[in-house]
């Protein structure tokens, strides 16, 4: 027997099928007070990895996707250096010809614009925090700030399409979706890859997202991430029509699944039986989904960690309880999106207002999951898509000034399942401009995700169009040195 | 699936068992291809240790494989071998060949080693029809295919499928609806009812809706340009033509070549340059700051990946940046075929608020008969006011007034730029305006010209900014009027040239060395809001471009007779009387004052002006003011209405984006390591050679060329792949799984001789759809009924086989409009702009872009626009609709050959809860109470019927019956208010009803919508 067998992600796993299979239909219909006769139900499919690759770290994934590209130059890659060189030319030597985006290659001057923000030193660790994250600043010992990730994409959409499915370019399952797809759900009531999106306190965002972000590319769509949404209904048509009572539902059920169960016995399609059980779970769902986003239950104490905001739906800080409300419940794959970090112009005042929306909820989750005994199972990433310049975009003064995508060195922070707390990966060059350290690009940090779950990127792969197609593309080296 | 796949493999070998022989194709070259390609292959630049196993003589030379000698074969050696350093493949690559394989390998080489040609790249020959033997099942030639293939696996076909089952499904899959009860009853009573319902259903118009919607998806078809701004573009009329080319039932090889290359027919009609819209399709990217190239590039290579996916089945797209690992495309091959496609003017960052140019206007076929009606009308008139001018003088000038009429009123002029008195330098000079002037609040300019011949457009005035580099801001900002070389009226305004600009060109073209008066007028920012004027009659127009974001305002220094552009574009004719006025201008008074100034200007103009030919329309309308004759007046007048007319028509007319090569053609390079920017060797427009059909030495390299070698009856692959496709649209799997690649790493076809029997007798019949159609839903084999054993469907689940008949659950489509045909509120209306059905409140909300760009917003519609086929639903890429979204529909960022259906909770819960399904139900349960009888059960078995086809069993009906009851007392006993379901949707209540029996019925009706059998066809 492999030791792998006894790890208790997959028995866990196991016991639920089992448990879908003899009970849960009972369950299901004993919740509903049906009476109807059950059938064993084999509604979910089963995951493609029979087994994993290697010894999994976390569980579950938390994505803290801070959409738009926040500086890393103000909040995680402190640059005491730059203050001498305020208003001074990009030095050739630093920019040796790289590209730069459209938006300020026909400026004359790239001028540096050193940070208007201190930063913090994190007690025991060292690791520096900008000024404008205190809560983050707090919890800096938990984290692993990783300051040397690189992409290639300068813009938007290719650039979280490249972070979010391995190519620049649309078509590509989602990282949730792969996860998915590889080692399946933990939970019988809530999807296995769960999308939360806020938008910022302070206006009204420049960018757009995309459902592929979440889609499941060319993988089956049952595993594309479903979004829970803070306005209307979480989930696309999920109540009853208002004022249909439950008994009056239940009985229209167990009609709907007499005439299904008749059906398949008469033309033996085992689709048949899946939805049958699709039904079932649909009907879960509706207890199990209202129940996750009834925040009622929560204390007091809960809401004065996450901050006023948790108190409000479709806040940041509300999702990153709900966050840890899905990762108690089991869900797998947890993406939220904080939107509106692309401060092209008047960056101090605009990151300022994106840092209060984010620091206290982040920081609280992390305090949160580790209470609860979760962070040690469950990832959790915070970033963006790309970092920004160290040059302004437009005029610099001391007070204000802008800056422009840079994907050659951007900084992110992990923490809980499988990372090392209290260190800080990678170096930059004086700038922030170059990687001079352990370069971590995107495919790195994909494999590296996949690898806390006990996945090997290189042998979770599909079959497409005469290519077996993975996360990582042809690329990807785990970051061992930032894993336990 | 893999379990799968081993299964039918082992089904189809068992098959093949009595030869012995190992067969290369079928059973070697997978092997090799899965496991040594990748290294040992064609890509030259992973190739290891100087080795290809892909080329018999290279094999043969290493000692990698000795002909019918495994021992001495070093193949052999390494893949038996144990020892890590050794072994093939290695262990580092994760793959490994299991002992069958292995001994394939060793019986192939003991064998003789023989390669073949991949069966796909083999020209298609129609192959012999297997005997028939024993009962008569299945007399066509697809069922005796598919006989042998069930005898050698020791299988009989299932019996027919009951006939309203077999009709459901006929009209499903020819029409995407399902039948009506009046068409079910009359087919049913036919001589021979599936004939029947089958030339029926080929006729109706739903039939081009259905086939159509396939299409579609392989077209990447959608109503936004994808990628984060997303906003509205306009190519449904192109989703029309397809339509319309299934409706005809054109013939395929026309509608490959329409598509690719409509443009470069002879004498191409309007619907042919439409039918270009397919390499349009694809998105594009309107975010700040991009670089255009690298977007160009990529919609070049997006035409290049629709178009080898959708006729030729390969993944072209594999050799963009190196040569193709498994099949035989080298990089090179890939850009040769990336020429045909990277010859249009376009630009990679457009698209923010309209669509990209190259643009053409598509009027329906409605306004297509009422142009005609106009021009043919406007002709007779024209000739008219002419006799009576001719007859009224016969000295048309001698009569015009010497000096301006005193009531003439000129519009207000802001500057006089030019004038007769200054003499016109070689260089042109500069004039700043005395206030600034803006296309919000319009501008029009007016002047005297005299054009010299030009090879190249002139400007006349310009304030658009050449000067800054061309990715800084402040680039192509401004304002200009010029000439084409052929001397038509062009105005440009932009904020952002070309991509976000107005860019109109007047149909009238000036002489060179005669005196024309221009006048050009802008009321806004869209293309409509530029009107031109030759000797003060409006010309009709052509759309550049429409896509300007914002208002262009000239406060600055305008250039007259030059831009800032290096170059030599100098206006180097006679010019007079210059003049720009600022401020609100209505057409019709500028109109009316510019003709005025026309009599006045011509008569003080030189004497080589009045002498000119050339003034003689203007003359003639000089004339006409002058002279008071009543006739000449009202001929006038009549001409001139209808005139407006047909601009105003014109006008309205949606402009769609098309294919139009650039004059001179764009160079094409092999893109090193795929990369926009880093060019590699110079190629030209051609095929990959290894598929052994070159193009003719004669031939032009344009995609026409391109188009015809498509459709060369010797072409390998494209009937081949069309009739795959076709087979699963109507089987749910095609003979070849992998749709979109028929290359060496494809699925071994189930039955390889029925795809060329059909591919062989489509090009035979002229590529004839319908007929094919026709030949396949006339099988017995399509005709069986989908029922099996437990045993059968756990041995082919996938029904590769075809044992019995398709069972599929239906298109996303279809599962809207299935529940909106039976309830009778389906708009059957063909064709038109997108439909906005119920969809979540705020739905966009927290995803699209904060920016108001069209498409941004969705505004669910009213009336009739609420009940249109699904295939008309605002397709919004970055957003789908969720009711289409949630039953697999894609969202056509690129081409897609075949959906995935799906089952999810998520699908149950749209079912149960969609306001469109909750309506539907609704207006079902009034027909079942209003048509379908007067009791109980028969309201029920009627309904039952509508959405099934069949009558229910006794104990289906039960069932049915007893919850109707129990339904029933919740309504009257109130534990469910009635409103639940009777106040979901805009549709009208049935009226007098008692709302408990509606609500019961509507419930009853609900769960008829979501039963498994009425979202599969059965």
């Amino acid at each position: 027997m492999s030791p792998l067998d006894r790890f208790a992600i997959f028995a866990g796993r196991r016991q639920f099928l089992q448990h879908t299979s003899l009970g849960l239909g009972v369950a299901a219909l004993s919740c509903l007070g049906g009476d109807a006769a059950v059938a064993p139900i084999g509604g979910l499919p089963t995951p493609q990895l029979s087994r994993l690759h290697i010894a999994p770290r976390a569980k579950r994934v938390i994505y803290l996707f801070q959409a738009g590209g926040p500086s890393q130059l103000e909040l995680l890659d402190y640059k005491p250096q730059l203050d001498s060189r305020f208003r001074t030319e990009l030095p050739e030597s630093v920019r040796q010809g790289q590209r730069i985006t459209g938006m300020v290659s026909g400026q004359g001057e790239l001028l540096i614009a050193p940070s208007r923000f201190g930063f913090r030193a994190t007690p025991n660790c060292g690791t520096p925090i900008g000024n404008l994250l205190p809560f983050t600043q707090k919890i800096g010992d938990r984290l692993c700030v990783v300051n040397s990730l690189r992409t290639e994409a300068i813009n938007h959409d290719p650039a979280i399409t490249f972070l979010q499915s391995g190519s620049q370019q649309p078509g590509r399952p989602s990282m949730g979706s792969w996860i998915d797809y590889g080692i399946g759900s933990e939970c019988d009531n809530l999807p296995a890859f769960v999308v939360l999106i806020s938008t910022p306190s302070n206006g009204r965002p420049d960018q757009g997202l995309l459902s592929r972000l979440w889609g499941s590319g060319f993988l089956p769509t049952r595993h594309q991430g479903v979004k829970l949404r803070s306005a209307g209904e979480p989930v696309d048509f999920l109540a009853n029509p208002t004022g249909l009572h439950p008994t009056t539902r239940r009985s229209w059920l167990a009609a709907l699944e007499e005439l299904n169960q008749r059906r398949f016995e008469a033309v033996g399609d085992p689709e048949i039986q899946t939805r049958i059980a699709q039904y079932e779970l649909a009907a879960r769902m509706q207890t199990s989904v209202p129940e996750l986003a009834d925040v009622a239950d929560e204390s007091e104490s809960t809401f004065a960690l996450y901050g006023e905001d948790a108190r409000k739906a479709g806040t940041y800080a509300r999702n990153c309880l709900m966050a840890r409300r899905l990762a108690e419940r089991g869900v797998r794959f947890i993406q939220l999106y904080h939107r509106g970090w692309d401060h092209h112009g008047d960056l101090p005042n605009n990151i300022a207002s994106l840092a209060r929306d984010v620091d206290q909820a982040s920081a609280a989750l992390i305090l949160d999951l580790e209470q609860r005994g979760l962070l040690e199972e469950t990832l959790v990433v915070w970033g963006g898509e790309f970092g920004r310049t160290v040059y302004s975009q437009g005029a610099v003064t001391r007070e204000t000034y802008g800056r422009d995508h840079h994907g050659r060195a951007f900084s992110i922070w992990l923490a809980g399942g499988g990372v090392k707390p209290g260190i800080r990966y990678g170096r930059t060059d004086d700038f922030s401009f170059n990687v001079i350290e352990g370069p971590v690009h995107i495919h790195d940090l994909q494999a590296t995700v996949l690898a806390c779950l006990g996945i090997d990127h290189e042998r979770l792969t599909f079959a497409f169009q005469g290519r077996q197609y993975r996360l990582t593309d042809v690329h990807g080296t785990v970051v061992r040195d930032i894993l336990t | 699936m893999k379990v799968l796949d081993a299964a039918l493999l082992v089904l189809l070998t068992h098959a093949a068992a009595g030869a012995e022989v190992v067969d290369f194709n079928r059973e070697v070259r997978p092997i090799l291809s899965e496991n040594c390609f990748h290294c040992h292959g064609a890509d030259a630049a992973q190739r290891q240790g100087e080795l290809r196993l892909d080329v018999p003589a290279h094999a043969y030379a290493s000692g990698a494989i000795v002909p019918g000698m495994p021992a001495a074969s070093n193949l052999v050696q390494r893949i038996q071998s144990i020892d890590p350093n050794d072994q093939m493949p290695p262990p580092d690559s994760h793959r490994a060949l299991t002992p069958q394989q292995i001994e394939t390998l060793i019986q192939w080489i003991q064998e003789g080693a023989a390669y073949d040609v991949h069966w796909a790249f083999k020209s298609i020959k129609r192959p012999a029809l297997p005997a028939q033997e024993g009962d008569d099942w299945g007399r066509s030639a697809i069922d005796r295919f598919v006989a042998d293939q069930l005898n050698a696996n020791d299988l009989t076909p299932s019996q027919r499928a009951p006939l309203p089952t077999l009709l459901r499904r006929l009209s499903l899959d020819l029409t995407g609806l399902p039948a009506s009860a009046e068409q079910l009853t009359r087919w049913q009573a036919a001589t021979d009812p599936a004939a029947a319902a089958v030339d029926e259903l080929l006729a109706s118009p739903h039939y081009g809706e259905r086939m159509a919607t396939e299409w579609l998806d392989v077209a990447r078809y959608a109503d936004t340009h994808g990628f984060n701004n997303d906003a509205a573009r306009t190519m449904w009329p192109w989703r029309d033509w397809v339509v319309k080319a299934f409706n005809d039932n054109m013939p395929y090889d026309q509608f490959i070549a329409e598509q690719l290359a409509g443009d470069l027919l002879p004498h191409a009609s309007q619907s042919q340059r439409l039918a270009t819209g397919f390499n349009r399709n694809h998105v594009i990217n309107s975010e700040g700051g991009i670089i255009d190239e690298e977007y160009r590039v990529e919609y070049v290579a997006d035409r290049v990946r629709t178009t080898s996916m959708a006729w030729l089945g390969l993944t072209l797209e594999c050799a963009r940046c190196h040569d193709h690992k498994f099949d035989p495309i080298s990089q090179r091959d890939y850009y040769q075929f990336f020429a045909f496609f990277n010859n249009i003017d376009e630009t990679g960052e457009d698209g923010r608020i309209a669509n990209a140019a190259p643009l053409m206007p598509a009027p329906s076929s409605a306004d297509q008969g009422r142009l005609r009606a106009l021009k043919r009308q406007e002709s007779q008139q024209r000739k008219k006011l002419r006799r009576l001018i001719m007859a009224s003088s016969s000295e048309p000038l001698a009569t015009a007034p010497a000096e301006g009429r005193a009531d003439a009123s000129p519009p207000q002029l802001a500057v006089d730029l030019f004038s007769e008195s200054q003499g016109f330098p070689d260089d042109g000079f500069e004039i700043t305006p005395a206030k600034p002037l803006s296309t919000n609040e319009g501008w029009s300019l007016s002047a005297w010209i005299n054009r010299k011949g030009a090879e190249a457009p002139v400007p006349l005035m310009s304030t658009m900014n050449y000067a800054t580099p061309r990715s800084a801001g402040g680039y192509g900002a401004g304002a200009e009027v010029g000439f084409t070389s052929a001397g038509a009226v062009d105005v440009r305004l932009a904020v952002r040239w070309p991509a976000y600009a107005t860019h109109v060109v007047s149909r009238r073209e000036l002489s060179v060395n005669e005196w024309s008066h221009v006048a050009v007028i802008v009321t806004g920012n869209k293309a409509r809001d530029v009107r031109i004027f030759v000797d003060g009659i409006e010309s009709a127009t052509m759309i550049r471009r429409d896509g300007l974001t914002g208002d262009v305002v000239i406060n600055e220094p305008i250039r007259v007779g030059h831009t800032n552009r290096n170059t030599d574009d100098r206006f180097a004719g006679e010019l007079r009387l210059l003049q720009l006025s600022a401020g609100p201008v209505d057409a019709a008074l500028f109109e009316s004052a510019i003709q005025d100034e026309i009599v006045r200007d011509a008569t003080v103009a030189s004497a080589a002006l009045r002498q000119s030919n050339r003034t003689r329309r203007f003359l003639a309308n000089a004339l006409r003011r002058a002279a008071s004759d009543v006739k000449i007046e009202d001929a006038w007048n009549a001409w001139r209405t209808t005139h407006a007319q047909r601009l105003e028509l014109e006008r309205s007319f949606p402009q769609v984006m098309v294919m139009q090569e650039m004059p001179e053609p764009r160079r094409t390079h092999v893109l090193l390591r795929g990369q926009y920017d880093v060019h590699g060797e110079l190629v030209t427009a051609d095929v990959p050679r290894s598929l052994g059909l070159p193009l003719p030495e004669d031939a032009p390299r344009n995609r026409l060329t391109l188009a015809r070698w498509l459709t060369d009856p010797r072409h390998p692959l494209t009937a081949r792949v069309v009739m795959n496709r076709l087979w699963q649209q109507l089987f749910g799997v095609g003979l070849v799984k992998t749709a979109s690649d028929f290359g060496v790493q494809s699925e071994w076809p189930s039955h390889p001789e029925l795809l060329d029997f059909l591919a062989a007798e489509f090009i035979e019949n002229g590529w004839d759809l319908k007929h094919m159609v026709r030949l396949i839903v006339g099988s017995a084999t399509y005709q069986q009924d989908s029922a099996a054993t437990a045993e059968m469907w756990q041995r082919d689940p996938e029904n590769r086989l075809l044992a019995r008949g398709p069972r599929q659950r239906l298109t996303a489509e279809m599962v809207r409009d299935q529940a909106l045909a039976v309830s009778g509120l389906l708009n059957p209306a063909v064709g038109g702009p997108p439909a906005y059905p119920y969809q979540p409140p705020d739905y966009y909300m927290g995803i699209v872009v904060a920016a108001d760009y069209p498409g941004s917003r969705y505004t669910v519609g009213s009336g009739g626009d609420l009940y249109r086929r699904s295939m008309y639903t605002f397709w919004k890429r970055t957003v789908p609709h969720p009711t289409l979204a949630t039953f697999d529909s894609p969202d056509r960022e690129f081409c897609v050959a075949r959906r995935s259906p799906t089952n999810t909770p998520l699908q149950a819960l749209a079912l149960m809860n969609d306001p469109t399904f909750l309506e539907a139900a609704r207006k079902l349960g009034e027909r079942m109470m209003n048509e379908g009888g007067t009791d109980d059960a028969t309201r029920l078995a009627w309904g039952f019927r509508i959405v099934t086809a069949r009558q229910p069993s006794p104990e289906e009906l039960l069932t049915l019956v007893d919850l109707l009851a129990r339904q029933r007392r919740d309504f009257a006993d109130g534990a469910s208010i009635t409103d639940a379901v009777l106040a979901v949707g805009d549709a009208a209540r049935s009226q007098g009803a008692n709302d408990v029996e509606l609500a019961a019925y509507a419930s009853l009706a609900s769960l008829l919508l979501n039963l498994d059998e009425a979202i599969n066809r059965n």
